[in-house]
């Protein structure tokens, strides 16, 4: 019976904040004119990458690293349609610090950094089931092949969600760089690139030099884009476990630093008296 | 006589109003010199992208690394100077459909010129900063050349706030005017920053006029590398069509606007 009472409390503990993500992806689906903005982005940058490959491809014969024209272009759709679909939270985050508001959310019964995590998913859910059937079919139109299996397509919405649950927490801890710094913008503008960058948003790591492969081995930001793309388009079971436990260590550290860093900041914003 | 002395005017109001963005930047040390660090570190990063591409080819469709390290330093620089020091010139439409002109339409200088100049963007210098030691490090050959190079870039900044100006006045006319200026200025920019012989050529008339990415990028870059009277030219006069049409376009529009009853201090 007591067993019954603990169960009862912590799943009624876990629904409060997927009520925040629902409220949060309800609430994503009104702003539907920014979705529109993004998708003709991702038409833009997809048909710019097709342009690109196809001069590069056609000068390099076969392929590149086990890559052909229409799978990189394919990998580019599932690592763009995550990446318009990542958190959004730094700038509100911001300015909740500098504003004060950020005391109306200590006094309720969440735990801040939990309650942001899922505010984010909620709206990148909502983001990604808009984006990534149209980055698909862009991808299609230009390629005129599918390269997508149902297992490739399916360790992509596993990866995909718990590497935007990494992203989230990655820019939670970011914003909440706030209590301590100026300005988050430009920390924020790195981590960015690192996706950009090592974490293969536009060219697969497989195709960059050892030294990058390594550093982008070590470091979680490939579990974000590149090893859900990847497992898309290339699917292999072995890969596929070996990222779900390399995403899942990532996430728990990074919830660990997370919380960590909000409360020894928490702690500062009682010394100065909020 | 009447136009010099309004031209001398304008210009002292133009430099004490930079004075001003420099010395507000100043209060606020830290948080300038992060934003320049972090867009010099962001930049580079776009670069990074190139170098890992020129690994697997040594040109694409006649642009070697060289060509495209020259249309980042012309393109940062050039976007640098549009918004280091007119600021605002991407915050036009959101200005207008919130009612924020008011300010600037009850003071004797022009409202289009006051509103551009009121605001400096921190990060620019880090992009003007970026460009600038691109050319020099992994480019530049003369001083005659970095001359040229410089010219070429104020002449890009001044077509891309032209033309900026000419498309954020559409949202006097259109509701969703701010979207769409948004959308276009997202495309003007990612299109410049990529060789424009990898696209198609039905495309190049469109990034040639509809979205002038070819005026910000690949001309002054082909100017920069062999010299052409004939494309400085059609530079020039590209620019004093879209001035001429960004400040008539806008002074029109303006006729159109309303701020409803916004309330809000300008300090």
């Amino acid at each position: 019976m007591k067993k019954k009472g603990i169960w009862r409390y912590n799943l009624r503990k876990i629904q409060k904040y997927l009520e925040v993500m629902k409220i949060s992806f309800l609430s994503s689906s009104s702003y539907s004119r920014d979705v529109l903005g993004s998708l003709i982005f991702l038409f833009l940058i997809l048909f710019i990458m097709f342009s690109l490959w196809r001069v590069i491809f056609s000068s390099n014969g076969s392929g590149l690293a086990h890559f052909t024209l229409s799978k990189m272009l394919w990998y580019v759709a599932s690592t763009e349609a995550l990446m318009l679909s990542g958190s959004k939270l730094r700038v509100r985050i911001d300015s909740e610090i500098r504003s004060g508001n950020i005391a109306n959310f200590l006094v309720k019964p969440f735990f801040y950094p939990l309650f942001l995590v899922f505010d984010s998913l909620g709206s990148s859910i909502f983001s990604l089931i808009i984006r990534l059937p149209v980055a698909f079919t862009v991808a299609l139109f230009f390629t005129l092949r599918l390269e997508l299996t149902i297992n490739g397509f399916l360790s992509y919405v596993i990866l995909g969600f718990l590497g935007l649950v990494l992203d989230a927490l990655i820019t939670i801890f970011i914003g909440f760089f706030a209590f301590f710094i100026e300005d988050t913008a430009p920390v924020y503008w790195i981590y960015n690139k690192m996706l950009f960058t090592i974490g293969g948003l536009l060219i697969p790591v497989d195709i960059m030099p050892e030294i990058i492969k390594k550093v982008s081995y070590y470091l979680p930001f490939r579990f974000v884009l590149y090893n859900p793309a990847i497992s898309c388009v290339n699917f292999s079971l072995n890969f596929f476990i070996a990222s779900l436990v390399g995403v899942s260590i990532s996430i728990l550290v990074m919830l660990f630093l997370t919380s960590m860093e909000f409360s020894v900041a928490s702690r500062r914003l009682s010394i100065n008296g909020g | 006589m009447e136009v010099r002395r309004k031209l001398h005017w304008n210009r002292v109001f133009f430099l004490e109003y930079l004075k001003i963005n420099f010395l507000t930047a100043m209060e606020y040390k830290a948080s300038f010199f992060m934003q320049v660090f972090g867009m010099l570190l962001n930049d580079a990063a776009l670069l990074f992208f190139w170098w890992a591409i020129f690994r697997r080819a040594d040109v694409i469709k006649g642009w070697n690394m060289q060509d495209v390290f020259t249309l980042y330093a012309l393109v940062t620089v050039s976007f640098g100077l549009a918004t280091g020091i007119f600021g605002n010139v991407f915050m036009i439409p959101s200005m207008i459909v919130k009612g924020e002109l008011d300010f600037y339409l009850t003071l004797p200088k022009s409202p289009l010129l006051h509103l551009l100049i009121s605001r400096m963007s921190f990060s620019a210098w880090g992009d003007m900063l970026f460009g600038f030691l691109i050319y020099i490090f992994l480019v530049g050959t003369s001083l005659q050349g970095f001359l040229l190079f410089f010219f070429m870039t104020v002449l890009s900044a001044l077509i891309l706030v032209s033309f900026l100006i000419a498309l954020s006045s559409i949202t006097f006319y259109l509701e969703s005017g701010e979207n769409v200026f948004g959308d276009v200025a997202n495309a003007l920019i990612t299109f410049s920053l990529y060789p424009s012989s990898i696209f198609p050529s039905g495309i190049k008339i469109i990034l040639y006029t509809l979205i002038p990415a070819a005026l910000i990028g690949y001309v002054p870059v082909s100017i920069v590398k062999n010299f052409s009277l004939k494309e400085l030219l059609v530079l020039i006069i590209a620019l004093v069509i879209l001035a001429v049409a960004g400040v008539m376009l806008f002074n029109r529009g303006l006729k159109r606007y309303s701020s409803g009853s916004v309330f809000g201090p300008k300090i």
